[in-house]
């Protein structure tokens, strides 16, 4: 039985879409035959001063046996796991550290304009570029983890999408009177657009947002403040169930995060035929999303938006039953067996 | 013979580091041919075997903490904490940004945080004492030598395995055998039946002498004629005329200005009793104490300084420096006061000690027998020294510093980590 261990930093305490994805992949290889591990390493990404030391732990590990057993195949995941030494490495990418790179000088970066700063970014650029460079295949979860790769470090890496949590199991209930969005309430997702945007919307769309995050406050702040309460609701967290029936009722879907890597939101959408409200920046939801025919784009302005959104609202059920019919199309090819397939090619 | 460099201020830099070296350096001219730097040098530094670089506390020993970082020789550590050389170095001179990498560098995150509230003058006393920044010089040494057993405890922790010598520091009169009470008395102005409390050598904030000059005050009350002699200088900065109209100590307070050594030495045999308070400590051993000690007076120290330390109790009186530090120190002078017999005791005992273990021949053959072990041992210890590092304004030195930081943080200093094949890979990537 070949032996694979998955990389993973975590965050103690904290449990995101990162490691939900890392134990389905374990989950998946082991439906496959293999023996796997996962081995996770805390990380703290801030101060920035400190980014540098905490994804140095990596590089002093050695995995190319435990116990007398060897690892046949490393599968390190994002930031900073692939800088692992092993001779069998093939890294799937969720996304490096962003603030070193494409999040750089933008609002939702931390790293300061001092040598300090400009040295831990030059840092990790040179330890990514090198860390990858030693990897068999590079393997990303979106085209634009890929694009990234290719414009910051000179990487070629092929896209390779995961499926979603609960794939199998979503459905299509109706197209009902809301916009609905799930994830994390954090700021790269840009929930304040579309709260901001549903104060302007002409027609009678509502909005429900089903997650948590550090941003539930803010929000719920911002809602109460443009009076719009009668047309956003926030869910919390909800069940799986209950996220299902969601999606399966609603009109169409809200995912506007800046440059995401990926998005599952987009495929939660898809798989139950529903349109998604995306906008021009959006990064890896824009590989799905064709305007017209699987969502609308709109600018990232809440007027924009707005007009996004009455569009939709306008359009016949049977329009959007089509829209949800082409997102189905595009995301049907994505599968574990895929996945595994192309991650483990060096070792079957 | 081996060529020994010396490093260090010497007279007339107004500093008790460079009257200690000048002094060491006859006894040691008898081991070795000896050079000694007491400036930056204008060229290349002097060539030699061995450098010796004394290092205090204090901008004057700029140059000798350049030249140690830059040359690994022994470094005789006067002060336990460098934090206002490295001060010195860094901020004073615009590079703000220097401080906070050595901050950093010697104690991590929290020591980012300290750094930048000392940068800006927010540090008070206690911090500086707390970070004492000496992990550079002391990890690019060769061997180190201390001058207090407190300090000694401190780099064997910090350093294990490193060559260490604790050298007893020198007792070295000027006046020999040290005049009595009351001709000091007669020559220096001081009236002969005055109960005089002399603090000794520059007055800085630490020295806790708004402190002494309330218990004078209150000592004076019932008995008028009590004096207080600061004999040395004083900071600018200290406002003692202040205190001392506060206190209403009136001309209970002389403040002498710095003094020649024949009559610091004299204002000692003065005394009825030697304040050598010290709190926050950055870990100095005092040489005044020393002298004071070896002149046969009673010596008030601070409980936990280097000096309470390095004596026991009964040869110096410690002084708790926390809430209770004035009345304590009020009751054991009002107690010293009238207990003149308890005074002699206590001094006598005082020269004796120190006249048998800290002799300056006795001190300068220790300290020779130590310079020449590591001087064998130099040329495995200097590759010791440079295997497993890198230039640190490169990445893989920024990258070496990164890893090396859990190492120092573990007292695992001269742990080989084997660094650079891990580490030179990730190094190639840059761009």
């Amino acid at each position: 039985m070949k032996t694979v261990l998955v990389c993973a930093a975590q965050a103690p305490f904290v449990t995101g879409g990162a490691e939900i994805l890392v134990s389905e992949l374990r989950a998946n290889l082991e439906r496959r035959g293999f023996r796997t591990d996962v081995a996770a390493v805390p990380f703290k990404w801030y101060p920035v001063s400190e980014l540098v030391r905490q994804a140095l732990a990596w590089r002093l590990l050695d995995v190319t046996e435990s116990s007398g057993i060897r690892v046949d195949l490393v599968i390190p995941t994002k930031f900073p796991s692939f800088l692992v030494r092993h001779p069998r490495k093939v890294a799937w990418l969720f996304h490096q550290h962003r603030e070193a790179y494409d999040l750089f000088g933008t609002p939702y970066c931390s790293f300061q304009d001092t040598p300090e700063d400009v040295q831990v970014r030059t840092a990790i650029q040179a330890m990514d570029t090198a860390a990858l460079t030693e990897c068999r295949a590079v393997y990303t979860i979106s085209r634009n983890v890929a694009e990234r790769l290719r414009k910051y470090n000179g990487l070629a890496g092929e896209s390779l999408y995961p499926p979603p949590h609960h794939l199998g199991r979503y459905r299509t209930d109706a197209y009902g009177d809301y916009l609905f969005y799930a994830g994390r309430l954090d700021r790269l997702k840009r929930l304040d657009l579309a709260i901001d945007a549903m104060q302007r919307v002409r027609g009678g769309a509502r909005l429900k947002i089903a997650g948590a995050g550090p941003l539930a406050e803010e929000l719920r702040k911002q809602i109460e403040g443009l009076g719009v309460q009668d047309r956003v609701e926030m869910l919390g967290f909800v069940s799986a169930d209950e996220l299902i029936g969601l999606y399966a009722g609603a009109r169409a879907a809200y995912y506007a995060p800046l440059n995401e890597d990926y998005g599952y939101v987009t495929v939660e959408s898809f798989l139950s035929r529903k349109p998604v409200v995306t906008t021009t920046d959006a990064g890896g939801v824009l590989e799905f999303v064709t305007p017209g025919e699987t969502g609308v784009v709109a600018e990232p302005t809440p007027e924009a938006i707005a007009d996004a959104i009455d569009t939709l609202w306008s359009w016949p059920e049977a329009r959007l039953r089509e829209m949800g019919d082409a997102g189905h199309a595009r995301v049907a090819d994505i599968s574990w067996d895929v996945v595994i397939d192309r991650l483990t090619e060096s070792i079957r | 013979m081996t060529k020994l460099a010396v490093w260090s201020p010497l007279p007339p830099s107004p500093s008790g580091i460079a009257d200690y070296v000048a002094e060491s350096l006859p006894a040691l001219a008898h081991h070795f041919d000896v050079v000694t730097v007491s400036e930056e040098p204008r060229d290349a530094p002097p060539p030699a075997d061995l450098d010796l670089y004394h290092l205090g506390n204090s901008p004057a020993h700029g140059f000798v903490y350049r030249a140690a970082r830059a040359r690994p020789g022994v470094v005789v550590l006067h002060d336990w904490s460098l934090h206002h050389l490295v001060l010195h170095e860094t901020v004073e001179r615009g590079d703000v940004p220097g401080y906070l990498r050595e901050m950093r560098r010697a104690y991590g995150e929290t020591g980012a945080f300290v750094g930048r509230q000392v940068a800006r003058a927010l540090g008070g006393d206690l911090l500086p004492a707390l970070f004492p920044l000496n992990d550079r010089v002391l990890e690019g040494s060769l061997g180190v030598v201390t001058l207090s057993r407190q300090t000694a405890g401190r780099v064997a922790r910090r350093l294990p395995g490193r060559p260490q010598l604790h050298l007893p520091h020198h007792l070295s009169l000027p006046i020999e055998p040290p005049p009595a009470r009351a001709e000091s008395r007669a020559r220096l102005g001081l009236p002969a039946e005055a109960f005089v409390v002399t603090a000794p050598g520059l007055a800085t904030v630490n020295k806790r002498l708004d402190v002494a000059v309330r218990v004078m005050a209150r000592l004076r009350a019932d008995h008028p004629e009590a004096v207080l002699v600061v004999a040395g200088a004083s900071d600018p900065r200290l406002p003692l005329d202040a205190w001392a109209r506060e206190a209403a100590l009136g001309d209970g307070l002389r403040v002498t200005g710095r003094l020649e050594l024949a009559d610091f030495e004299r204002h000692l045999a003065a005394a009825d009793v030697v304040l050598a308070l010290r709190f926050p400590s950055h870990g100095e051993m005092s040489g005044a104490v020393v002298r004071a000690l070896g002149v046969g007076r009673p010596v008030l120290v601070s409980a936990g300084s280097a000096a309470a330390d390095e004596f026991p109790e009964g040869v110096v009186v410690p002084v708790d420096p926390g809430a209770r530090e004035e009345a304590e120190l009020e009751a054991f002078l009002r107690h010293l006061y009238a207990s003149p017999g308890l005074r002699e005791t206590i001094g006598t005992l005082a020269a004796v000690h120190v006249r048998e273990g800290h002799g300056l021949a006795t001190t300068a053959a220790a300290l020779a027998g130590f310079l020449g072990s590591v001087e064998g041992g130099k040329e495995r210890a200097v590759a010791s020294l440079q295997a497993d590092r890198a230039t640190e304004g490169g990445l893989m030195g920024y990258l070496m510093e990164e890893v090396r930081w859990g190492a120092r943080d573990l007292g695992l200093v001269d742990v080989r980590l084997g660094l650079e094949g891990l580490l030179a890979p990730l190094a190639r990537g840059a761009r």
